[in-house]
């Protein structure tokens, strides 16, 4: 008994020691030999790769894609770290704060620039092949270069554009839109809300997926009025003009005119996509990753896809992920190359196709996917409005400080749409606390 | 005078009762939820009895996620950190309670303090020990760090209060070794603070959440209440295997309760008349 | 030999090492999970840090932004709030409750059980269940309120109604613990007392005034401590029901910290925010303790 005492107190104080001297054990997880690059190694290799993903399609798409990775390159293997993405962030930035960093990790294309310019991230410009870049979409392959630098490579990309409740809108005989260039006017979308209210019986006109803090998704009503956020050269912010106004008038007409349910403002915990497929609300405008979701969920009612409205310009959010190598990574190359595996034309089809994504690639066009949703046609609208993201949208959205300022946006948004602010007031303190962080 | 008080003793039961009720509806009301299928879940008026209930949920959720071992890990954890525990925290209460040495109600006040320290903002500094120490997402890691319970310590310093000396100096007169003496005389003398403590620790583990959420990093390290939370941010959320989820995440701690609720309460009870 | 005495609380030191042996194993468990990181959390808040670069020194600008941010101090105010309504609350229902109890009546103990059992359900259950149950849409709450005739309300999504919400689950799950450790103290009051002010002619008011409630003091010290403490660390619920939102209006001081930390990655501003959060409640805590000694 006074054994395990003793033993005890020694594991304590040689933890102590440990700490206090500061060269501690890191995590072993993997059976490597240490780091030499040119000589095949006689044991496999591990590579940690940290991400999120869904249950269902996603998670199995990605169990897949591993499985055929390790059988493609038996020296190495992959210790899946798959979390959720509600704690991703958390956890991952925990993890590089205590020196456990993972190999590989996920990022969205707005969290890029954050991790590259605090040298988190590997260069890996000069690793990939010379003209890597050409197949992928222009505004994605420039949210993951920083300062001329390749930090990561698109995996995927996701918009939004708006669900209809097909249902009411035959009732109502509405039909919806089905060319780019006939897309709805904000106004003409208001309308068509509040007929969905007082005639088809729906308690809200319509629901966005701004909510739990993804403020960010404001930023295309900004461009469909004409405005930006900020400057090319991303130095100052261009919120306010008097476009940017017309943006926030509107948004917060949303909540006025109750076509919204109020608990669904940037910061809202409400379950959004239940709301839609119970009919509670006509519309929704989100993204295609649900489209099998809603297949399942809607008992009651059919729906249907249509463009995103548009005013002065048809614009859309950046949404997707890529996949990014980390400067502390172990086991480098191998790492990068899971990751040009996973965003080969091949891996990138197959993981669009089962997660209901849109493809990173020029190359991969609709008829190359075979979607699992009920109407394969809808992913066609999605693509298609894939290609309105703005440029200049695109550079902002990647740039490092995107992260504050979407906390910003959360804030002022959040107090304009629930707490009555002026429009004017948000307008000033946006552009006031976006050029302090632009600082 | 009789008659009042047993008007005032039937009063007293009712209101009991129906306070009672409101207490344990959510309960029900999950239970309800989970038997519901998709559709009867957003009625306009909410079934509180489904008419066809769907026992096949509970099973359903075995294929969203490896509950299996969810539910094995969690079993580890909370097995073992027990163990470890009760048998830290008797010896330091013991020693604490009869013992006089340097420093002895300065590191209690330490350990006590220890309550008020909110583990947010201590998540950081936890994460980088455990790094170095090569613990994360490990079982290592989710027990040892907790075995150290500052409530635990002190129940059990309350409880070894109470032993009369006399038990000890007969020990030492008859010379035995102070580590006997705790094993062959305390220990014995101790049925209902083990008891309780290890009831308790169980709880404590099985509900902890932040902990397991900072350390592990692959799901086949999850425990049960991760398990549950991972659901939460899903972007399509059925609340019908949430709350079967939640309904089973919450038994284990529920059965150990029931079959030892007067131990509880009454252990409870005694720590908080000393104060 | 120490010179052996026959009062109950005689400490033995013989051998001056053992009892520290015997504490280690408690000790240096919290000294390396609880300590060290306190005062590494102490460091930090004289940094600006963002968890992924490196910390930079940057003196006590921390804590003088603390003063200023109007957010900081509205989730000071939301702790507060937090923490007036919940205490008192469960405290003054547990004792109700246990008075009640404390009578004769059938189904006692079962009784008593069923008040407690919310205690120990974990955090994460009990935010899930009163969401769904609190939901503006589809939650049974506002069912039950439209039944007589009062409109659906935004439990989670109205200024108003936010921090209510939270409070509501609070009690929920704290009375049954506030009302088992009265229930404790009443039966440890003897019956003598009660029936000696019988005798005087006393009512049930001034029999509750002079014996019950002097006599429960320092259980109520105990459950008023603890209870402030648990306020103040309040965290978890808000976590799963309100986010925190509509607005700030139920972001309390441990959330505020949190975000800073990982949403906003200022982690040597949380650190601060979260060594004067640790400072009030040791603080009240001494307060609460003080204040009782002297009475």
């Amino acid at each position: 008994m006074k054994k395990r005492l003793l033993s005890l107190s020694v594991a304590a104080v040689i933890a102590i020691t440990t700490l206090l001297t500061g060269c501690g054990t890191k995590a072993v997880t993997d059976q490597s030999s240490t780091g030499s690059t040119t000589s095949k190694p006689a044991e496999p290799v591990t590579i940690k790769v940290a991400y999120w993903a869904s249950a269902g399609g996603e998670s199995d798409a990605f169990d897949a894609l591993v499985t055929k990775f390790e059988t493609a390159n038996p020296d190495i293997k992959v210790l899946k770290e798959g979390g959720e993405f509600k704690d991703f962030y958390t956890k991952l930035e925990t993890r590089i704060a205590g020196n456990d960093v993972p190999d590989v990790t996920r990022l969205q294309y707005q969290a890029v620039g954050r991790y590259s310019s605090n040298g988190v991230l590997r260069d890996i410009t000069k690793e990939l092949p010379a003209d890597y870049g050409t197949d992928f979409l222009p505004s994605l392959w420039s949210a993951v270069t920083y300062k001329d630098a390749v930090y990561a490579v698109p995996q995927h990309t996701d918009t939004l554009a708006v669900y209809y409740n097909k249902t009411y809108f035959e009732k109502l005989g509405i039909t919806a839109p089905t060319k780019l260039e006939d897309a709805w006017t904000w106004d003409e979308f208001l309308d068509i809300s509040k007929r969905l209210k007082d005639e088809a019986g729906a308690k809200y006109g319509f629901v966005y997926n701004w909510t739990k803090g993804n403020s960010y998704r404001w930023l295309p009503i900004l461009f469909q009025k004409g405005g930006a956020l900020l400057s090319d050269d991303l130095s100052t912010s261009l919120i306010d003009s008097p476009e940017a106004l017309e943006a926030l008038k509107l948004s917060k007409r949303f909540f006025d005119e109750k076509l919204v349910p109020a608990g669904t403002s940037v910061k809202g915990t409400e379950d959004i996509n239940n709301i839609f497929a119970t009919g509670t609300a006509g519309m929704i405008i989100n993204g295609n990753w649900l489209a099998s979701n809603y297949d399942k969920s809607m008992t009651n009612y059919t729906y249907g896809v249509t463009y995103m409205p548009r005013d002065k310009a048809a614009a859309s959010d950046m949404g997707g992920n890529s996949l990014a190598v980390l400067k502390k990574a172990e086991h480098p190359e191998q790492a990068l190359k899971f990751i040009e595996f996973m965003t080969s034309q091949e891996s990138m089809t197959y993981f669009v196709s089962n997660g209901g994504f849109l493809p990173a690639r020029k190359s991969i066009t609709a008829d190359k996917l075979t979607y699992s949703v009920k109407q394969p046609d809808i992913m066609k609208v999605f693509i298609e409005q894939s290609t309105t993201v703005p440029a200049n949208m695109a550079q902002a959205v990647a740039s490092p400080n995107m992260s504050k300022i979407t906390l910003l946006l959360s804030d002022e948004l959040d107090l304009l749409f629930t707490q009555g602010k002026d429009p004017v007031e948000v307008q000033k303190a946006l552009k006031k606390g976006i050029d302090e962080v632009l600082k | 005078m009789i008659k009042s008080e047993t008007l005032k003793n039937r009063i007293g039961f009712i209101i009991l009762l129906f306070a009672a009720i409101i207490t344990l509806f959510p309960f029900f009301w999950m239970l309800s939820t989970a038997l519901k299928s998709s559709g009867e879940l957003f009625s306009k008026v909410p079934i509180l009895f489904p008419s066809n209930p769907q026992w096949s949920n509970f099973a359903d959720i075995f294929k969203l996620a490896p509950f299996e071992r969810y539910f094995l890990n969690s079993g580890i954890v909370a097995t073992s950190s027990v163990l470890l525990t009760v048998f830290i925290n008797l010896l330091a209460g013991y020693t604490f309670a009869k013992y006089q040495f340097k420093g002895r109600k300065v590191m209690f006040m330490i350990v006590l303090s220890t309550l008020m320290i909110p583990m947010q903002i201590i998540m950081v500094p936890n994460f980088i020990i455990l790094s170095k120490l090569g613990w994360l997402n490990s079982y290592a890691g989710l027990i040892i760090p907790r075995a150290a319970e500052a409530f635990g310590l002190f129940l059990s310093k309350q409880f070894m209060d109470e032993i009369p000396v006399e038990l000890i100096e007969a020990a030492r007169i008859d010379g035995e070794g102070e580590f006997k003496i705790f094993i062959k005389i305390i220990l014995p003398n101790c049925k209902p603070l083990i008891a309780i403590l290890s009831i308790f620790t169980f709880m404590w583990r099985w509900n902890d959440f932040l902990w397991p959420l900072i350390i592990t990093s692959s799901k086949d390290m999850y425990t049960v209440q991760l398990g549950l939370a991972s659901f939460v941010g899903q972007f399509y959320v059925e609340w019908n295997s949430l709350m079967a989820i939640s309904l089973l995440a919450v038994i284990p701690v529920l059965i150990v309760f029931l079959i030892f609720q007067k131990l509880i309460v009454q252990g409870i009870a005694t720590s908080g008349i000393k104060g | 030999m120490q010179l052996l005495s026959k009062k109950k609380n005689t400490r033995f030191n013989r051998n001056k090492l053992l009892p520290y042996l015997f504490i280690a194993p408690n000790m240096i468990l919290f000294l390396t999970f609880m300590i060290i990181p306190i005062i590494f959390t102490f460091c930090m808040s004289f940094t600006k840090w963002s968890l992924i670069g490196t910390p930079e020194f940057n003196g006590i600008e921390n804590y003088i932004k603390l003063l200023s941010d109007e957010q900081f101090l509205t989730s000071m105010l939301n702790t507060l709030y937090y923490t007036i309504a919940t205490v008192p609350t469960t405290l003054g229902l547990g004792l109700i409750g246990a008075m009640l109890l404390n009578r004769k009546m059938p189904l006692r103990g079962a009784l008593r059980g069923v008040f407690y059992i919310p205690t120990v359900v974990s955090l994460v259950a009990t935010g899930l269940i009163w969401q769904w149950i609190l939901s503006t849409d589809y939650g049974v709450l506002n069912y039950f309120i439209s039944l007589v005739g009062i409109g659906p309300q935004q439990w989670l999504s109205s200024n108003a109604l936010s921090m209510p919400s939270v409070i509501m689950a609070t009690i929920w799950v704290r009375v049954g613990y506030c009302m088992v450790i009265y229930l404790g103290g009443l039966q440890g009051i003897s019956p003598d007392y009660y029936e000696a002010a019988e005798i005087d002619g006393a009512g049930d008011l001034k029999k509750f005034r002079y014996i019950t409630w002097p006599l429960l003091k320092s259980t109520t010290v105990f459950l008023t401590v603890i209870s402030i403490i648990y306020g103040f660390m309040g965290f978890d619920l808000f976590f799963t029901m309100t986010g925190g939102g509509p607005g700030f209006s139920s972001t309390v001081m441990v959330h505020y910290i949190y975000k800073q930390a990982f949403n906003v990655g200022e982690m040597g501003y949380a650190s601060a925010g979260g060594v004067v959060l640790f400072m009030l409640i040791l603080l009240l805590t001494m307060l609460q303790m003080k204040g009782d000694k002297k009475k």
